[in-house]
Parts: structure tokens; C-alpha cells; sequence
């Protein structure tokens, strides 16, 4: 299998990507995907990948992480846009990092791509690196984006079954795959019809059964209140939930969850000292002044700071879609 | 335009980074010399992209070993899931690892969050960490022996939360450690069970010592001073310690604290307003909050200005306490304290001052109640007559559900001089014996929340009062010792 225990020292022994023209091209054989919502991290323009041996396909699952075969890899290429006004900004690539399943495990090991842009090298223990860039207002935005260290991988990535964390995939999901995507022949289609139609993908029913995570920035595709609990989820629910590294907290914020307190309607905080800046609540229905989580989503301290990891600035938008959905709430809290 | 990033990359041969080198004769390897192999120098100078790589990929049962001096980092140090690892130094203030500046990620300094067995940390500093200063979460068989925590710039008393933090873990050693300056406690540990902390020096912490929803702790030994309260044993809501130490509620249980020696912890609270402790005030010695089955024994308790050792129940510092209707506590807490036995312990010149207000390092103030509460019962009073106008030595809030989770409040008897016990008695188990000339009061702060009927009365609070004495050990007590398996 392909990156064996240890994975290799560079990120072309992989045979997963390129830098063509600039940006990152999938080799062949090699599948792109996008996820309808996706983690925010410090605004990076992001390029996935996966890659399946042949023969191979991954099992559908309604709910959670499709279930793939060993020698499968998954590729996720950050790069930075030099000025986010621009149509077709220069784009920098600062890391590609690997996921792969090896012997019934799933590892994960990042992938620094050098100044000329040339090689990108294995880098297990992470390291901050210095960003600057112009964003959509005009305004230069600087500041230390964390490469993931090896074990940090699985901050997020750890997964509590049993008594053991277990590394695994976080996105690849009927619900946030469930979306169109444009292929390197040219074509646009659905990403579960694709990946049944190139085998990828076994047990899939017709897309349009299939669960489908709203786009957090569409309002075509939800609510407020879908694209809210979308955002939510791909931010926070990795740890946010009964099974992950956050899960002492009681806060749940999968889009499938609920009990309203569980999603952290009117629930108090249990140890979150300074992260609560002083309010009562973590979601306080018509009022985000008065809840936390809007609070710890407009820092960049790293001890209020919501994620802990992967976020340095704060994502204005994301900010703006949690507050307008808190302000639409109902009910206030007694 | 994007900068040029500043990258230091690792060589290819970094992966296999692990072992010591052989026949070098450089101070590497004598960082290793006699300790078991797989062992990794760190001498003076190492980077940090070195020490993260190494540490990142460390196989199980690997030795880490700093030189004497100061190592630099902008992120945690991460360590991987393994079981067996140390990380050791040259000693406190010898090797000191520091986190002052610009950081990413979790701001903590050491962080060992995916399940160590065997994890040990020893003779090395921490210092300067926006976040906590060493975090291990599901740890099992955790030593920290010889370790300072501290946070030496004023301006770094805005930062930093705890500074030995292992949480959801068991088989837990604290040893012989300093920590100081943590913005909310110094050795916290939390959600744990089968705990020993032992002979460490806290000091100008907000709290010193705090023992959290967990299971079985020793705490002995220990010099807690100047910081805004001493030793706390506490529990909170909705936390609880790993499924394998039994308890399936929200609980705190088993706990002695022994032997310490707990004086003038009279700093400002200047904890972040929005932490529990923030609800303590400057100037405490030791509290147990809602916990179950505590023994406090042998110590020394002196000159802390408000209260020496009081024994509290959630609502305290949680308002949302109903008297009407106590049985909707929604927190899936006990909220009361229960079989609290106090004995032997030493008590002098507490309670002379108590402090109102919490002020924070920004100059930010605000008024902490239990120690506006205290200070505004000295002036009610003229004074605490009976003490000398201090505030008593052992207190008890005096708010108590009987009989307990569920049932119809009944306020706890009004406390007399005479021995009288009233109905029903002693209704939270609190005992108290030969603790010299300790004074002692209920202080029937049932009467201050708010629906609480009767109104305030002032001749609620009764000093010296006698139905919580007892001349034999209750029932329970002894507690067994903790073995934490080393």
C-alpha cells in the first residue's frame, strides 16, 4: 500500500498532486472534491483529493464517514491568495497534507511546500508560518498560521470509539459531498452520482435521497438556520460531539443533533473560564450579545479563541451568519 | 502580497529522527548518558522545529532530555499518543521552555491530548503560555515531578489559565512542583480519579490548588500562599471523571487534604470575571464546594484575611438556587456538600481583613459578593463580636436540601449557643473535631437568596455554635489513602 506505516519524505512519491500553472492539479486516476460546507481556515483557498486503489470503493453510509478501503489517500493542498479582490489572485501554496488508510488505520502527516514552490516536504512536526495577504476589503491581514504537527492532526482528527481515539476522516460525508463539482474533463456533476458512476463509491442511493448539508455562503442552498447549523458543524463538531476531543463540554454541535441544550441553547458554560467573556450562554436565542459562541468566534487569542487550532483571524462572514441566525432565534432564556 | 514565509524545513531525514547518536561526544549525548534508550538530546540551541519534529514522532517509551537554558517556541509542543514518554530538563530554572510572544494553535505550552499511558514530566519550566502551561487529557499514569509553571510578565497575567493541568486522566502524580501567576489555578486537576498532590509550592496564583469533579485524591504537603485562595475542592456541573472510576454523576469524591500548610493567601482575585474562580474572594484559605466525603486534617491555616476554610454549596456562586423548589437544580449536580470532617487542624489569624473586590492586572475591578457579603457582616455587626471581630475560622453557608435531591426544602436549623440542634439536624454531614480554639459559624446564607424566606435576619448567624462537633470520627472516616500507582 502506498505511504506504508510512516508515509514518504516528500509529496510527490504520493503521485496524488502537482503545481500546474500555479495551483494544484490531480494526477490521473486522482479524484477532485469540495464539501458544501468547510472548515474555515485563516480564509486558505483549499484543493481536496482522493484516490482509491482499483478495485476498491468506499461503502456509503447515510450519516457518517463513508467507510474506505486500505490504500486509500486524501490529499488537502492550502494555499493563499495574494489579494482576494482580485478575479484570479497568485496564488501561494503553503502545505499539502496527506490522509491515509494503512492496515486498517488512518494517519495523517503534513506537507510544506517550499518558497519557489517547487517541493513540498514532510514536516511531522509543524511549524508557524508568517502569512500576509489583502482580504476582500482592502485591508492587509498578517498573521502565524499553524502548520499541524503530527499528533495535532489528531486534535481534530481523534475520535473516541470505545475507550480509544481513533484517527479518521472528518469531511467525507454523504451530506457535505451531496454537491455539484466540476471535473478536470470539463463536466459538472453531482459528487455521489460521480463517485457511484467511477466506482469510488458503493450502496449510494439516487443524490437526490441523500442528505445534503446546506453551502453556509448560499442562501440558495438554506436557511439561516440550515446554513448556520452547516457552518457549526464543519467548524465545530469534530470536537463538538459525544465521541470528540470536546466532548466534556456537553456543547454538540453536529447539524443532526437535537436537544436544544445539548446545542447550546441556553445552556451554560461548564469550564470555559475567560472563553466566555462574561456571558451567561453558549447560544442565547435572539441575542448573540449575550451568547459565547459568537464571542469566542470574533477572538483570535488563543485562549478564547473558537477553534482552538486551524484559526488565527477571525472568519467575518461565518461571524456574521451565527449572529444574524442567533438574533432570528426565538425565546430568549428564562 | 503574500510575505515570504520564513519556513525552517525539516530534512527528509527527520522522520527517522529518534535515537540518540553514537560515540558523538557533544553535550547531546550527555544529556543521555545512563538514561534507557530510545533517548533524544536536546542541548542548548536545539530549534524548536527540531524538538516539535522529534517529539512529534516519538516512538513509545522515549526519553526527551533538555539541556540546561531557554528554549523559544511559537506553538504547543504536541505529543503524540504513545505511552512510556519523558520529558525532562536540567531542572527548574535550569532548562526553561518559553512560550512568551506570538503563538498559534491552542497557545498551551505542552499538550498530551490523545490517551498517554506513562507520560512523565520533570526538573524543566514552563513559562509564559497564553493558554495552560502542560495539559494532559486522557492520560493514565501521569508524573510531574520537579516542575515549574510560571508566568513572569505582568502582562501575562491577562493570559494563561492553569498551569499542571491533567484532566479526564487517572493514576495521577503532582510532585514537588512550583506554579505561579496562573490566571486561574496553579495545579488543577480536573475530572480525574486516583490522584496525588503532594509537596508543591503555589503561589500568587488566583487559585492555588484545585481539585475538580474527581474521584479519590490525596493532597498533602503542599505550601499554598499568597494567592487568592489556597486549596479548593470543588464540583461542577455537567463534569465528570473518566467511566472507569465508577461514578456516573456529576460528582466530587473521596478527597483528604492533609498536612499543608495553606497562610496569607490575601492577593486580589484577578481571575478572568467569567471563571468559577472568579467567585472566590482574596484572602481565602481552603474551600470544599458540593463534594462528597472529604477529610481535612493536620493543616496549618493561618492568616488568610477573609475565611480560613469554609464549606460551600454550589449555589454560592450560582444564583439559580430556588428555594421554593430546590429540586429543579438543572445541572445534574448535588449541589450540597456532604460528609465534610474537619479535625487536627491549626488555625490562627484569619478572617481579620476580608477583601472585597477583585482586581484584575488591567486595573479592571469588580466586587467579588462572598467577600463583600463577609466584609459587609463585620459592619453589620460592629463587628464579629465573638471573634474578635474577625470573621470565624470554619464556616458553612448553611444552605442545605433536606432531605436531599428532590425533596421539599426545609431551611437548616437556626444555629444556637446552646446546642440546640433543631430539624432536622446537621443536615449536610459536616463535622468538626479538635481543631484547637478555631471558632466557627453557619453563616445561614439561606436567608440571603433571593425568595428565601425568612427575610435577612442577622441573628441567623450564630458563632460557636455546637451541632456539628462531634468527639469521635463519623462514620467513613478515616478516608483510605490514595494509591496512584507509583
Amino acid at each position: 500500500m502506498p505511504g506504508g506505516a510512516t508515509g514518504f519524505a516528500t509529496l510527490d512519491q504520493w503521485c496524488q498532486v502537482s503545481l500546474v500553472n500555479d495551483d494544484i492539479s490531480p494526477m490521473a486516476g486522482v479524484t477532485p472534491y469540495t464539501l458544501n460546507t468547510p472548515l474555515f481556515s485563516d480564509y486558505a483557498v483549499k484543493r481536496r483529493t482522493v484516490w482509491i486503489p482499483d478495485g476498491g470503493s468506499a461503502t456509503y453510509d447515510a450519516t457518517n464517514v463513508f467507510d474506505f478501503p486500505d490504500g486509500t489517500v486524501f490529499t488537502k493542498s492550502f494555499g493563499w491568495a495574494d489579494d482576494m479582490r482580485k478575479a484570479q489572485p497568485v496564488l501561494t501554496w503553503v502545505e499539502t497534507r496527506i490522509i491515509w488508510k494503512n492496515a486498517g488505520s488512518w494517519q495523517g502527516l503534513s506537507y510544506t511546500w517550499d518558497s519557489a514552490q517547487k517541493v513540498a516536504t514532510a514536516n511531522p512536526g509543524g511549524e508557524t508560518v508568517p502569512l500576509s495577504w489583502i482580504d476582500t476589503t482592502g485591508a492587509t491581514i498578517t498573521t502565524n498560521y499553524l502548520v499541524p504537527s503530527v499528533p495535532q492532526c489528531g486534535e481534530c482528527h481523534d475520535d473516541l470509539q470505545d475507550t480509544t481515539l481513533v484517527f479518521e476522516p472528518i469531511g467525507p460525508k454523504a451530506r457535505n459531498l451531496n454537491g455539484n463539482e466540476t471535473y478536470p474533463d470539463g463536466t459538472t456533476q453531482n459528487q455521489l452520482t460521480y463517485w457511484t458512476a467511477t466506482g469510488l463509491l458503493a450502496g449510494a442511493p439516487d443524490a437526490s435521497l441523500a442528505p445534503k448539508l446546506a453551502v453556509w455562503n448560499d442562501p440558495t442552498t438554506g436557511t439561516v438556520d440550515d446554513r448556520a447549523r452547516a457552518y457549526l458543524e464543519s467548524n465545530c463538531a469534530h470536537c463538538h460531539g459525544a465521541t470528540g476531543a470536546a466532548r466534556n463540554t456537553g456543547l454538540y454541535l453536529s447539524s443532526l443533533e437535537t436537544d436544544p441544550t445539548s446545542y447550546g441553547i441556553c445552556k451554560r458554560p461548564v469550564a470555559a473560564g475567560a472563553g466566555a467573556g462574561g456571558r451567561p450562554v453558549d447560544i442565547f436565542p435572539g441575542d448573540p450579545t449575550q451568547s459565547i459562541i459568537p464571542f469566542r468566534m470574533d477572538s483570535d487569542e488563543p485562549a478564547i479563541a473558537m477553534p482552538q487550532i486551524e484559526r488565527s483571524v477571525v472568519d467575518a462572514q461565518g461571524l456574521q451568519l451565527i449572529t444574524d441566525w442567533i438574533s432570528s432565534l426565538d425565546g430568549g432564556c428564562p | 502580497m503574500l510575505r515570504k514565509l520564513s519556513v525552517v524545513l525539516v530534512s527528509a531525514g527527520a522522520l527517522a529522527l529518534g535515537g540518540c547518536s553514537n560515540g558523538s561526544s557533544d553535550a547531546g549525548t550527555n544529556l543521555c548518558a545512563g538514561v534507557a534508550s530510545p533517548c533524544t538530546p536536546f542541548p542548548s540551541g536545539t530549534s524548536a522545529a527540531a524538538i516539535s519534529t522529534a517529539l512529534s514522532t516519538a516512538a513509545a517509551n522515549s526519553t526527551f532530555v533538555f539541556g540546561a537554558g531557554t528554549f523559544s517556541f511559537s506553538a504547543a509542543l504536541t505529543l503524540p499518543g504513545v505511552a512510556g514518554l519523558t520529558i525532562t530538563g536540567a531542572g527548574i530554572g535550569s532548562t526553561i521552555l518559553d512560550f512568551t510572544g506570538p503563538t498559534s494553535g491552542t497557545g498551551d505550552g505542552i499538550d498530551a491530548l490523545l490517551g498517554n499511558n506513562n507520560l512523565t514530566f520533570s526538573k524543566l519550566t514552563v513559562q509564559n503560555t497564553t493558554g495552560d502551561g502542560i495539559k494532559v487529557s486522557g492520560g493514565n499514569g501521569v508524573l510531574f515531578q520537579t516542575v515549574q509553571v510560571t508566568w513572569t510578565n505582568a502582562s501575562n497575567l491577562l493570559d494563561g489559565a492553569y498551569g499542571i493541568y491533567p484532566v479526564q486522566s487517572q493514576n495521577i502524580v503532582v510532585d514537588s512542583c512550583q506554579v505561579s501567576g496562573a490566571r486561574d489555578t496553579g495545579i488543577y486537576v480536573g475530572q480525574s480519579f486516583d490522584i496525588i498532590v503532594r509537596n508543591n509550592k503555589v503561589s500568587a496564583n488566583v487559585a492555588g490548588i484545585e481539585i475538580e469533579s474527581s474521584v479519590s485524591a490525596d493532597v498533602y504537603g503542599n505550601e499554598a500562599t499568597n494567592n487568592s485562595g489556597g486549596i479548593l475542592v470543588f464540583a461542577l456541573p455537567s463534569l465528570l471523571p473518566p467511566p472507569a472510576s465508577g461514578v456516573t454523576t456529576d460528582m466530587t469524591l473521596n478527597v483528604r487534604v492533609f498536612n499543608n500548610n495553606i497562610h496569607a493567601n490575601n492577593s486580589f482575585n484577578f481571575g478572568d470575571p467569567s471563571g468559577t474562580v472568579a467567585a472566590v474572594p482574596g484572602g481565602t484559605g481552603l474551600v470544599v464546594m458540593a463534594s462528597n466525603n472529604v477529610e481535612v486534617f493536620g493543616n496549618t491555616i493561618a492568616n488568610n484575611d477573609t475565611a480560613a476554610y469554609a464549606v460551600i454549596s454550589y449555589f454560592l456562586i450560582n444564583n439559580s438556587f430556588n428555594p421554593v423548589d430546590p429540586g429543579q437544580n438543572p445541572t445534574g449536580l448535588d449541589p450540597f456538600p456532604n460528609n465534610v470532617y474537619a479535625h487536627d487542624n491549626t488555625f490562627s489569624g484569619n478572617g481579620t481583613s476580608p477583601i472585597s473586590d477583585n482586581v484584575a492586572p488591567d486595573g479592571g475591578q469588580s466586587t467579588n459578593l462572598l467577600g463583600e457579603l463577609l466584609g459587609a457582616l463585620v459592619g453589620l455587626y460592629g463587628g464579629f463580636v465573638p471573634t474578635n471581630n474577625a470573621v470565624p475560622d470554619i464556616l458553612w453557608d448553611g444552605i442545605a436540601l433536606t432531605p436531599p435531591q428532590g425533596g421539599t426544602y426545609i431551611p437548616p436549623p437556626p444555629p444556637t449557643d446552646a446546642g440546640s440542634v433543631g430539624s432536622p439536624p446537621n443536615p449536610v454531614d459536616f463535622f468538626i473535631e479538635s481543631n484547637g480554639s478555631a471558632t466557627f459559624a453557619n453563616l445561614n446564607f439561606i436567608y440571603l437568596v433571593p425568595g428565601g424566606v425568612p427575610p435577612p435576619d442577622p441573628t441567623a448567624i450564630v458563632f460557636n455554635a455546637t451541632p456539628f462537633i462531634v468527639s469521635s470520627p463519623p462514620t467513613g472516616f478515616p478516608l483510605p489513602g490514595v494509591d496512584a500507582g507509583f
